[in-house]
């Protein structure tokens, strides 16, 4: 079941009313612990009892570090936590990974190998719950937050229709107690939640799915494009990650917001960003946080020298990239921007006692050139996050920086051109423009016409053939 | 601002939303039933722009319209008809105003658009299906408003009422090609092969609802589903009063406007026929011995015209199929009616004892 479909409208119009319709706290829970089982069960039962069931086992482990006191007893529980989820995302996700990389390891070293190819379904969204579930017996064990003591909360906690398949990834501290807090419909709260359902849609539906029409075929076969369509081939698919992605946010916090729960902000304009690390700071927050608090941290984070330091970064980012996807353009992507955070590190170090260059880089002009340049440092990452294969990755890279003649562009460029100039106008709306302000302003029937006419321009613009959420393959 | 100011606020700001979006939902609605009616069913407005072109590249020429199923879209290819000419000797634009799943009421909303809009064919060649006669959907989905009339008085007035209401709701998102089309071609988007209506310029089938080139296993499926929908239909054949009607005003309106019309029944391969049992047979031969007596219209019986090779499945032809089928209809139905010549009229095996001539005047006038 899509966001954007006509069934999960249906099901979300029954779910909201009856939600609201249902004055008692208790069993409001449970229908949104069923609403969510029936939405994950829409695409595999089985996967759902596998969630359902590793979400218990990891209440029952927080209970047990919990009522004891004892310090291996609480390592193992944590242990045991980890592990147990560690190895159904390694085996459902990254088992075949494994063994594919080992098999081309052993067949380049001469060796015959006959390792099996596992058939197994990716569960959606395993990613995000998993990491979900990890946080919550880390925080348990390190005293930051208290078990749950109630099952039904807790399932909730991991299960939440709306960011169960594509995050964000959402911390217990956060979540749990608005379980708790009566909670009424509002006027305001309807406003806010459809504002950003509306924006999710018309971020997917215009902007993500039409920029794939022209990124999709190039990736396929770059070498048959000319260099000019691989340029924009490349901001394209840039464009439609950030919009696809953080679209689904969108509508996950909306539906989330009218159903009384507020998610986390999971992206704040990255394009805007003037650095690397800026950029990390605005995109997939919810993740980078995680491995924040959970990976950098606990290595050591920036506490040590310098090549501790860069160590823990680059061991980070790699896992990052990791959890993208299992394979190995994925990790060389999160080693890459690894090495961009390295490098915008180094330079923030040498550039901070030269008051000449840091004013000339906080100029206007400046701030232009280092958002663009972050802004071309994402796309040539993306390019090998979104290849098939390093030799198709090197393939386009090459077609960007060799220019070369072939096809032209498999969709109209004025195409391209628009929808981007609506993303740059966004950011810069989004970025403090003094009209924002005076927009809210504006008398309702002003208002009502303008989100009246995104969701028109949304359903318009959406192509024929629409795609899944780029995330959910994570 | 205060809580209430800004609920009041929040209030109006969705009510406004929804309000405007209704309005933009109707707006659409109202353009495209003015403007473009024909919008709502992207087949017949492909077919109706070819048209269109073919009828502005031959101005004065006169114009024969073979209206039907897939069976016709299929089956039969004007584009390899030799120069038609009528009595006065002007050129004569054959045409196949064919329709997907069209059964008498489909035909007869084709018809009936084809005189709302100004387009009087001089000749009418109108295919019937036996066990279409039986059984057709409510063809409302891609009604526009001017159908209705007709669609009420041959279906369930609430049925075609609540599918037309219905295919309004999501009119924005449903008809968003033809609505860019009209404002930013350029955003146009192909959907998958098979949603591409593909046309040859007379309107016949381009590799669009069946291909030659089918594997087996997909000839099976749709020789099975044909069984399906048809077997149980031509062991117990009885007519529905409404297409009856349906087929019967379609007529009516040829004779009104004086349009000579010839009823064909398309052919069909032996296994098919096979699921005629003994009692169709002669039920079919008895009310088309009878529609064509009581019409005066010729009814012309080409069920067994191809041989079981020209099939693709049991009642749609392959190349050539349509090829042998277009030659015999052209020698014993196009000429003869465009000439002003006799039509073989019904004569089936099941009714060779009917006292009905074996042929009449075109058109019966």
């Amino acid at each position: 079941m899509l966001f954007c479909t006509q069934q999960f409208l249906f099901f979300f119009v029954i779910v909201f009313s009856a939600y609201w319709a249902i004055p008692w706290v208790r069993p409001r829970v449970w229908l949104l612990l069923a609403a969510s089982y029936y939405f994950y069960s829409s695409w595999n039962a089985d996967l759902a009892r596998l969630i359902f069931l590793t979400t218990v086992c990891d209440f029952f482990i927080a209970r047990g570090m919990d009522a004891t006191a004892v310090p291996w007893r609480r390592r193992a529980l944590l242990l045991l936590s980890i592990v147990g989820n560690l190895s159904v995302l390694c085996y459902f996700k990254y088992a075949n990974f494994f063994l594919d990389s080992l098999r081309t390891a052993l067949t380049a070293a001469g060796a015959q190998s006959s390792l099996p190819v596992l058939n197994v379904v990716l569960p959606i969204g395993i990613s995000f719950y998993t990491f979900e579930a990890i946080s919550y017996t880390v925080d348990v064990y390190r005293g930051r937050i208290r078990a749950e003591r109630r099952l039904d909360h807790f399932l909730l906690f991991i299960l939440f229709f709306p960011h169960l398949v594509a995050g964000p990834i959402v911390r217990a501290r956060d979540f749990l107690p608005q379980v708790y807090r009566p909670k009424c419909l509002t006027w305001p709260r309807m406003a806010v939640g459809g504002r950003l359902i509306l924006l999710g849609v018309f971020k997917k539906l215009a902007i993500a799915d039409r920029m794939a029409l022209l990124a999709d075929p190039v990736f396929v076969d770059p070498g048959r494009f000319e260099s000019g369509v691989v340029w924009l081939a490349a901001v394209a698919y840039a464009i439609q990650v950030y919009c696809d992605f953080s679209g689904y946010s969108d509508i996950a916090l909306g539906t989330a917001r009218l159903l009384g729960y507020r998610l986390a902000v999971n992206f704040n304009l990255p394009f805007a960003a003037v650095n690397m690390a800026d950029l990390w700071r605005r995109w997939h927050i919810s993740l980078s946080t995680w491995i924040r608090d959970y990976v950098f941290f606990p290595l050591g984070g920036s506490r040590g020298s310098e090549w501790r330091t860069a160590f823990n970064l680059l061991l980070a980012m790699t896992l990052c990239g990791l959890w993208h996807g299992a394979a190995w353009t994925f990790v060389a992507w999160g080693t890459l921007n690894g090495v961009f955070l390295l490098v915008h590190r180094h330079f923030a170090a040498w550039a901070d006692d030269k008051a000449a260059l840091r004013s000339a880089l906080d100029s206007g002009p400046g701030t232009f050139a280092r958002v663009a340049l972050t802004f071309l440092t994402f796309t040539l990452g993306v390019v090998v996050f979104r290849s098939p294969s390093f030799h198709s990755a090197l393939t386009f890279l090459g077609r960007l920086f060799a220019p070369a003649g072939g096809e032209g562009s498999p969709v109209p460029v004025v195409t391209f051109w628009a929808i981007a100039a609506i993303v740059a106008a966004g950011h810069v709306i989004g970025s403090g423009w003094p009209g924002a302000a005076l927009a809210n302003r504006f008398p309702a029937p002003v208002r009502g016409l303008a989100y009246a006419s995104v969701l028109f321009l949304a359903l318009v613009l959406a192509p024929v053939n629409g795609k899944v959420f780029v995330y959910f393959q994570f | 601002m205060s809580a209430r100011s800004r609920s009041r606020r929040a209030r109006a700001a969705i009510v406004w939303t929804i309000g405007w979006y209704v309005f933009l939902q109707i707006a659409v609605v109202v353009g495209m039933e003015v403007f473009r009616p024909l919008a709502f069913d992207r087949e017949a407005m492909a077919r109706r722009e070819l048209l269109d072109a073919r009828r502005a590249e031959r101005p004065g020429s006169d114009l024969l319209i073979v209206v039907g199923s897939s069976r016709i879209g299929l089956g039969f290819l004007p584009g390899q008809l030799p120069p038609l000419c009528s009595p006065e000797g002007r050129e004569v634009i054959v045409f196949n105003e064919s329709h997907l799943s069209a059964g008498p009421r489909g035909n007869l909303v084709r018809v009936e658009r084809l005189f709302r809009d100004g387009v009087t064919p001089r000749w009418l060649v109108l295919e019937s299906i036996p066990g279409g006669m039986t059984h057709e959907g409510v063809p409302a989905s891609q009604a526009s408003f001017g159908d209705l009339p007709a669609l009420c008085r041959h279906a369930d007035r609430l049925k075609v009422l609540s599918i037309y209401g219905r295919e309004r709701l999501n009119v924005i998102s449903k008809h968003r090609q033809f609505l860019l089309g009209e404002i930013a071609p350029a955003f146009v988007t192909r959907g998958p092969e098979s949603n591409v209506v593909r046309l040859e310029p007379l309107g016949d089938d381009r590799l669009w609802m069946r291909r030659d080139d089918l594997p087996a296993e997909k000839l099976d499926l749709l020789a099975r589903m044909a069984e399906q929908t048809y077997r149980p239909r031509l062991a117990e054949w009885s007519v529905d009063p409404d297409l009856d009607t349906a087929l019967r005003e379609t007529l009516d309106l040829c004779r009104e406007k004086g349009i000579p019309t010839v009823v064909v029944l398309t052919p069909e391969s032996g296994r098919f026929r096979g699921w005629y049992s003994g009692e169709t047979a002669k039920q079919v031969a008895d009310y088309y011995t009878r529609l064509s007596r009581e019409t005066g219209v010729p009814v012309v019986d080409a069920r067994d015209w191809v041989a079981d090779t020209g099939f693709n499945d049991p009642h749609h032809l392959n190349t050539q199929g349509a090829r042998l089928f277009t030659a015999r209809l052209d020698r014993e139905v196009l000429r003869p009616l465009t000439g002003g010549w006799v039509v073989p009229r019904w004569e089936s095996r099941a009714s060779s004892s009917s006292s009905v001539p074996s042929s009449e005047r075109a058109g019966g006038k």
